[in-house]
């Protein structure tokens, strides 16, 4: 099989979403996030932190 | 009333005049790697008077110790975290965890000169973050969720500001990107920068002669390496945790 020759990319590739979150503002990434937020609680999502096995801080809490 | 509950511990912290820098899950938001995190992380000034103000805003939050070790600024000089849970109504079950050191990062002074500020007129609240150079150095542990947070912060600040960049952004792009295909990039466009960062990244001589699988296996080793010494960091403080567990009378 011929060996393609590595062209390396001149652009990282994002998607258009993660373009439009970036060029935000970081006070509007915090309004954002706070709509986000809005969403979870409504949803009825907790704010418990998921379980990080791999974190050196992961502990049972009694 | 924000429904964002870590707003409200930005808030009840600045009320109480705790010294304190936003860092994980919420600082990779303000930096534009992530888009929600429950994460509740701050790196503090370890004093007595500052821990006293501390232990005032966990009151209002109704925070409790879920763990060893207590807030004391002895566990907290050696490296320990601690960790609380929120009881208040407006942020019920939320974990706060305060740290006073990061593995591989300078001393908290040193991360306060280097810290960004961000003012949401809206809520009246300004909040301290940790500076994106030392977010980036504090994610080099040993979870896989870190890596891929720090990959994405630093190809962001690529992406963001790859116009015009100062020299000494392009030199901590190059130290810090994990992107074969960024270093090959701007190694192919900084050329002298490139190999001025020789000395303190060698596998850069890889990104110079765009040899991407070396390069990529390069990396991965790199990535080990950080993840072993944080496990290395962290193995005498959990084996104290574990005797702290075990005989809260220590404490």
């Amino acid at each position: 099989m011929k060996r393609q020759k590595f062209i390396p990319k001149r652009e990282l590739e994002f998607v258009d979403e993660d373009m439009e979150w970036m060029r935000l503002t970081p006070s509007q990434r915090i309004k954002e996030t706070t709509k986000l937020w809005q969403l979870y609680l409504v949803l009825g999502g907790s704010l418990d932190p998921e379980p990080d096995p791999q974190s050196p801080f992961y502990f049972q809490e009694a | 009333m924000t429904p964002n509950p870590i707003l409200k511990v930005l808030s009840t912290f600045k009320k109480h005049n705790v010294k304190s820098l936003l860092i994980g899950g919420q600082a990779c938001i303000i930096y534009g790697a992530a888009e929600f995190s429950r994460d509740s992380d701050f790196v503090i000034l370890c004093n007595n008077e500052n821990l006293q103000q501390l232990k005032k805003a966990l009151n209002v939050l109704k925070a409790k110790l879920i763990y060893v070790p207590s807030l004391e600024v002895t566990y907290l000089e050696r490296g320990h975290a601690c960790h609380f849970r929120c009881k208040e109504k407006s942020v019920e079950n939320l974990r706060i965890d305060v740290i006073s050191q990061l593995r591989g990062c300078e001393p908290f002074e040193k991360l306060w000169e280097r810290r960004n500020r961000v003012t949401l007129k809206k809520y009246g609240i300004v909040i301290d973050v940790i500076g994106l150079s030392d977010l980036v150095q504090s994610k080099k542990t040993q979870r896989d969720k870190d890596w891929l947070m720090l990959k994405r912060l630093v190809e962001d600040d690529i992406v963001l500001n790859k116009a015009h960049p100062p020299d000494d952004q392009v030199r901590w792009w190059l130290l810090e990107s994990r992107n074969p295909d960024s270093l090959i990039m701007l190694a192919g466009k900084y050329l002298k920068i490139a190999k001025e960062c020789l000395g303190d990244r060698p596998l850069l001589s890889n990104a110079i002669n765009s040899n991407t699988q070396k390069l990529d296996l390069q990396l991965h080793k790199e990535e080990i390496r950080e993840r072993q010494e944080d496990v290395e960091y962290w193995a005498p403080l959990r084996k104290e945790l574990e005797a702290l567990r075990h005989n809260p009378q220590e404490e």
